[in-house]
Parts: structure tokens; C-alpha cells; sequence
């Protein structure tokens, strides 16, 4: 077994690449509580944990919040990875713990986030279409939003959707293949709303 | 809106990425600075201790609870053992000077009296051997 860095991998198994050889290295100054290696691996993750909260959560403000904590207790338990994974799958399934139990705390004290404010925009696809994402994702479950922005955007495999989320596999495929179904579903509405409007 | 859909993946793309406040790293790196409470500090490093305790001491109340409230019932006794001695009408035990009395009185007699024979059945006396006294007796009478 070879043994490098902060990163363990075994025999057998894929090599890691050199940018999981540097993360790797990266994380195990983090152990040593190195602020530097903190920054990196801010600058690495900041934006995508916010975007992912943000979509789970549906609201701007508590996604920072979240994403605050999830880097805090992802550094304080920094040893519980063991590096069998890639960290971003660890780092994400902290996050979509995070972000459902503040869903959980906010339904039994009777709030409903609905902060979102655009801010960032992609050019290449029409305004309607994310208004059409934006209702698909209003219609999904935080964990089925949770499953879909981990396959869809960050390209996790099922397995380690599976493993972030604590489902089985199979309730992974399923969810997608409801959410992927729905999406086509609100798009033939609107396209037909449209033809008729025409 | 065009008309071929766009993948799903492209539209969650093209979803608006919220920005980040400029104290982010910041707050963060105070967060993970700012002392841990000592409960914290005891909880982490007694938790394994603890729960192990905990476990056995409730695996010991549930074995003592079963073990109490179980009703006492004395052992039984051989239940064939019982069925044979109830049948027979106990048999007074010979007395010793009797048995030691008897004319035909030979190696296994008390221990042919204290066995216990079955009361029904009277097993054949075998005919007692001669002694060699009788036979020399006898020659001194032919004689």
C-alpha cells in the first residue's frame, strides 16, 4: 500500500492525477492546522459550496451561512477523512447535511427561505429556460435537488451521490429519472404554451 | 425559446452562481480559532468510554430484570425415578443381625439385602454352594 502525502491509495486502484496529488498534499498541511492550506482549499471549494447550498436551500443568505459551517466542521474533523474518496464528495455530503438539517430547523420554526437573488448569469442560455430550471427546482425535495446538482453539475457517479446523500443507489436513479422527467415535462408545457400563444 | 430542449445539466449550469461575501475566508478561519468549550473537549475524549459503560450497564439491568422476575422453581427430580418409587410400596430395610443370622450367610448377602430389588419379582435363590465344614462334617459322620 502506498502511502503519499495526506491522500491514501492503495494498489490496484486508480492512480491519482496531479491535481488529487497537490489536493492531497494540500490537505495534509491542513491537518497541521496550516492557514495557508485553509485558504487553498477555500479557493478551491468557496464557490462551489455556496452553489450548491444555494440550490438546495433556495436561498442566498443561509447558503453562506452554510457553506461557513460546512468548511469550519470540515476542517475541525478534517482527520475523519481518511481519503478513500475524493474529498469533494466528503466536503459535498457535509454540505447536503448541513443544508437539510437547517431545512428541518426552518419548518418547525415555520420559515420559508425565498431570498434568491440572480446575481452571475450565463449568456449562452435563454432567460426562459432558467426560468424553467428555476421552477423545476422549486417543485423538487431538497434531497432530490441535492441528488441533481451533484450528478448534474459537479458529475458525481451514483455511488458517491448514494454515499453523500445516505440513500441506496437505487433511490438515487430513481430521483434523477423523476427530476430529468419533470424538467421534460415543463418544457413540452411551455413549449406548447408558446405555440399556442403564436 | 429554442426549440430542441437543452440538457438539463446545461440549464442547471446556466443558473445564476451566488456570490460570495468578501469576509468568507475570514469568518471561517476565526470560526475554526475560537476555543473549544470544555464540555466539547471531556465529551470527545470520555464519548467512547461513556457509551461503552452505558451499554454494558443496561445489558446487566435488562439480565438482571429477566433473572429476577423469572418465578423460583425447584429442581425437579427424575421424573422416571419418581413414577418407579411411587408405584412400589416402600420396602422396610433388613435389619443387619438378621441377615447376619441367616444360616445360608455367604460373601454378597448384605449387599444382596441393601440392593433394591424389584418388589414384584422375587428372583430365585440359587442353591447355596456346600462348605467345605458340611462336606468334612459329613465325611466325620460316614465315618
Amino acid at each position: 500500500m502506498i502511502n503519499a502525502m495526506a491522500g491514501h491509495w492503495e494498489l490496484g486502484t486508480e492512480c491519482p492525477s496531479r491535481d488529487e496529488r497537490e489536493e492531497s498534499l494540500w490537505i495534509a498541511r491542513a491537518r497541521t492546522d496550516d492557514e495557508a492550506a485553509y485558504r487553498w482549499l477555500l479557493g478551491q471549494y468557496r464557490a462551489r459550496v455556496v452553489r450548491l447550498a444555494a440550490h438546495v436551500l433556495r436561498s442566498n443568505g443561509d447558503a453562506e451561512d452554510v457553506a461557513q459551517d460546512t468548511f469550519v466542521r470540515a476542517f475541525q474533523q478534517l482527520a475523519k477523512f481518511r481519503g478513500q474518496g475524493r474529498f469533494s464528495a466528503w466536503l459535498f455530503s457535509i454540505t447536503v447535511r448541513l443544508c437539510l438539517d437547517r431545512r428541518r430547523s426552518a419548518r418547525t420554526r415555520c420559515e420559508v427561505p425565498a431570498d434568491t437573488a440572480p446575481e452571475a448569469v450565463s449568456a449562452d442560455i435563454p432567460p426562459e429556460t432558467r426560468l424553467l430550471v428555476d421552477a423545476l427546482l422549486d417543485q423538487l425535495t431538497p434531497p432530490m435537488r441535492a441528488a441533481l446538482i451533484l450528478r448534474e453539475i459537479e458529475g458525481f457517479d451514483y455511488d458517491e451521490i448514494a454515499a453523500a446523500l445516505k440513500i441506496p443507489v437505487g433511490t438515487v436513479r430513481s430521483r434523477l429519472h423523476t427530476a430529468r422527467a419533470q424538467f421534460r415535462d415543463l418544457w413540452t408545457a411551455a413549449q406548447s404554451e408558446e405555440n399556442s400563444h403564436v | 425559446m429554442s426549440n430542441p430542449p437543452p440538457t438539463l445539466a446545461e440549464a442547471l449550469r446556466s443558473l445564476p452562481v451566488p456570490p460570495v461575501s468578501a469576509g468568507f475566508d475570514t469568518r471561517v478561519l476565526a470560526a475554526l480559532e475560537a476555543p473549544v468549550p470544555l464540555w466539547h473537549r471531556l465529551w470527545q475524549t470520555t464519548q467512547p468510554l461513556l457509551l461503552g459503560a452505558s451499554g454494558s450497564l443496561a445489558v446487566t439491568l435488562v439480565l438482571l430484570h429477566v433473572t429476577l422476575s423469572a418465578p423460583a422453581i425447584a429442581p425437579s427430580p427424575d421424573p422416571i425415578r419418581v413414577q418407579t418409587y411411587a408405584a412400589t410400596p416402600p420396602t422396610p430395610l433388613p435389619s443387619v443381625d438378621a441377615i447376619l443370622d441367616k444360616p445360608g450367610l455367604c460373601a454378597g448377602s448384605l449387599a444382596a439385602a441393601w440392593s433394591s430389588p424389584a418388589p414384584t419379582e422375587q428372583t430365585p435363590r440359587k442353591p447355596e454352594p456346600r462348605r467345605r465344614a458340611d462336606i468334612s462334617q459329613r465325611g466325620t459322620l460316614i465315618a
